[in-house]
């Protein structure tokens, strides 16, 4: 992008009203004159100081468009930078309920402003610091006197729908967010869930009978019988209310994975483990990365040696119980560096929606300063029959320095793998390890670790 | 032939008459419009209970409150002219 133009972010065409685009480095978000007594009545009624204040929107300043030379628009917005922007599908089961949780909190609120929500897609929430914030600033209409929520059906797919059907079947259904762009249909929902899903009054209301009136999209008669009807603020504030106790009743799924009590399970002895962190705390101090990328993390041990060094960090791992764990440890220690996502290496979320365009891929919200790959190259090599050389191809385009751990074939965790399968990996040895990774890294370090087989590499990308 | 162009033209009222009013730019789905304004006043009286309920608890909690505060009022008179009732201690023997 050439300095000067700005560049409008694939995401951001459905508004009239409000534009998000890059301009020189910064995210800005344009108002249309059209949308501006909108904005006016959020940031003069104090509404936007409530909110701002309960950390649950995004603070910006005003840009004149003048000053930047972008004339079309009425006003211009510079929120606070989001370090990682992260989608539903990439969320566990507890921050997706957060997500919803804030939406919901901030629709509360809003409506005693004499204000709504026009939309609660959950892309509208991002982490920053560690918990939940709005980020669609020109999202908040003035209250349509007498007019039920217009984002009801969004909330309902993008959060309600998925919580629900989390909670109720016992493991996570984000990724199915990824083909579901906007939420799961309700009616998918609806016939999904167990039985006695109609015996819970809430659910019976906002999800089954609510996927039913679906069918009255295409009957104007019915709609024409009852639009005439004022929706009161009381029924708003008890929709708000009872949608708040649901989600608050959800218990997460609480399924057994393959790697949720990873740690109590390692082939690592004491030393040899406490001989790890010190060698990637060591390899973290002589980089001093600002950007970290953890894949594997598991609960984060690691990525919170680099967010100590004040490093911005994404703690990925594909397993969903182990991204709660970390989500919820993260959360009690008040963690603000670390984001915890799920993140499946061998299938890493692609570009979505419009033109391809609208959400980014992994990659493409990179390159970082470090990542680390610890534990990891054997599920990959291995695991998943990936050559070492298209890992080292993958990882270079990922960051500038990488930490991996190299794990050998007589490793235990390595031998467990192979004891059910043929062994079709005659080039899987630590000389074509680093043979691979040459072709696209500076080798700096290599540590072997104590009472291990395994050796941390330290490589700075070509 | 010439009803054909009134008869278009009231289609179109109609069309007009009945295509619900757009709120914002997403659809809120006319099914789900006219769900809340079903189930509005199931949850105008969920609001209403739950406010009262709050209001009725504070007040017994109050009620409770200064019944205990009466009944500790009188253990601790009781208490203290127990207290006063004892003999002092006889320090130093």
């Amino acid at each position: 992008m050439k300095d000067g133009v700005f560049e409008e972010l694939g995401s951001s065409f459905r508004d009239p009203e409000a534009k998000v685009f890059r301009w020189k480095g910064s995210i800005y978000r344009g108002l249309a004159a059209s949308y501006l007594p909108h904005y006016n009545r959020l940031m003069q009624s104090g509404c936007y100081d409530d909110l701002v204040e309960r950390n649950w929107l995004i603070p910006h300043e005003e840009v004149p468009p003048d000053q930047v030379g972008l004339g079309k628009w009425a006003l211009l917005l510079r929120p606070k930078k989001i370090p990682f922007i992260s989608y539903p599908y990439e969320w566990c089961f507890g921050q997706l309920r957060d997500a919803a949780h804030v939406t919901l909190r901030i629709q509360e609120v809003a409506i005693e402003y004499g204000l709504s929500l026009k939309d609660s897609s959950a892309f509208n929430v991002q982490f920053l610091d560690g918990n939940p914030v709005f980020i669609d600033t020109s999202s908040f209409e003035i209250l349509p006197a007498g007019k039920p929520w217009s984002a009801y059906r969004q909330f309902c797919s993008h959060f309600l729908g998925p919580l629900i059907w989390g909670s109720y079947l016992g493991f996570p259904v984000q990724l199915f967010l990824r083909n579901h762009f906007d939420g799961l249909p309700l009616d998918l929902v609806s016939a999904s869930l167990p039985w006695y899903s109609w015996l819970d009054p809430s659910v019976l209301i906002h999800i089954h009978l609510h996927a039913l009136s679906q069918r009255w999209n295409s009957s104007p008669e019915r709609f024409s019988e009852v639009a005439g009807r004022p929706y009161s603020m009381n029924a708003f504030r008890g929709q708000l209310s009872h949608l708040l106790g649901l989600l608050c009743g959800l218990k997460k799924p609480s399924g057994k994975t393959v790697w949720d009590t990873y740690y109590d399970k390692t082939n690592y002895s004491k030393s040899s483990f406490e001989c790890k962190i010190q060698i990637v705390q060591e390899l973290l101090n002589e980089i001093q990365p600002s950007s970290v990328w953890d894949f594997g993390a598991n609960l984060g041990s690691f990525s919170k040696r680099a967010a100590g060094l004040g490093a911005s960090v994404v703690a990925f791992d594909s397993d969903p119980q182990a991204v709660e764990k970390a989500y919820e440890g993260i959360k009690k220690e008040n963690g603000k560096r670390i984001l915890p996502l799920l993140m499946d290496l061998s299938n890493p979320s692609p570009s979505l929606g419009w033109a391809e365009s609208e959400r980014f891929s992994l990659s493409e919200r990179g390159p970082v300063d470090a990542v680390l790959a610890l534990a990891l190259v054997h599920h990959l090599a291995i695991g998943n029959n990936v050559p070492l050389e298209r890992i080292a191809q993958w990882f270079h385009k990922l960051g500038k320095w990488l930490i991996i751990e190299f794990v050998p074939k007589n490793d235990s965790q390595v031998k467990k793998m192979l004891a059910s399968r043929k062994d079709v990996f005659p080039l899987y040895h630590d000389a074509q390890f680093e043979m691979a990774f040459r072709k696209y890294y500076h080798l700096k370090r290599r540590i072997p670790i104590r009472d291990s087989l395994r050796t941390v590499f330290l490589m700075e990308a070509k | 032939m010439k009803k054909k162009p009134l008869a278009g033209l009231g289609l179109v009222l109609v069309f007009f008459w009945v295509s619900p009013p757009s709120y914002g730019y997403i659809d809120p789905g006319a099914g789900s419009f006219v769900f809340q304004m079903l189930i509005g006043a199931l949850m105008a009286g969920i609001a209403t209970i739950a406010c009262w309920s709050a209001r009725i608890y504070a007040w017994l909690k109050g009620v409770s409150g200064q019944s205990e505060n009466a009944t500790k009022a009188g253990k601790g008179a009781k208490q203290e002219k127990a207290d006063l009732d004892q003999p002092e201690p006889n320090e130093g023997k």
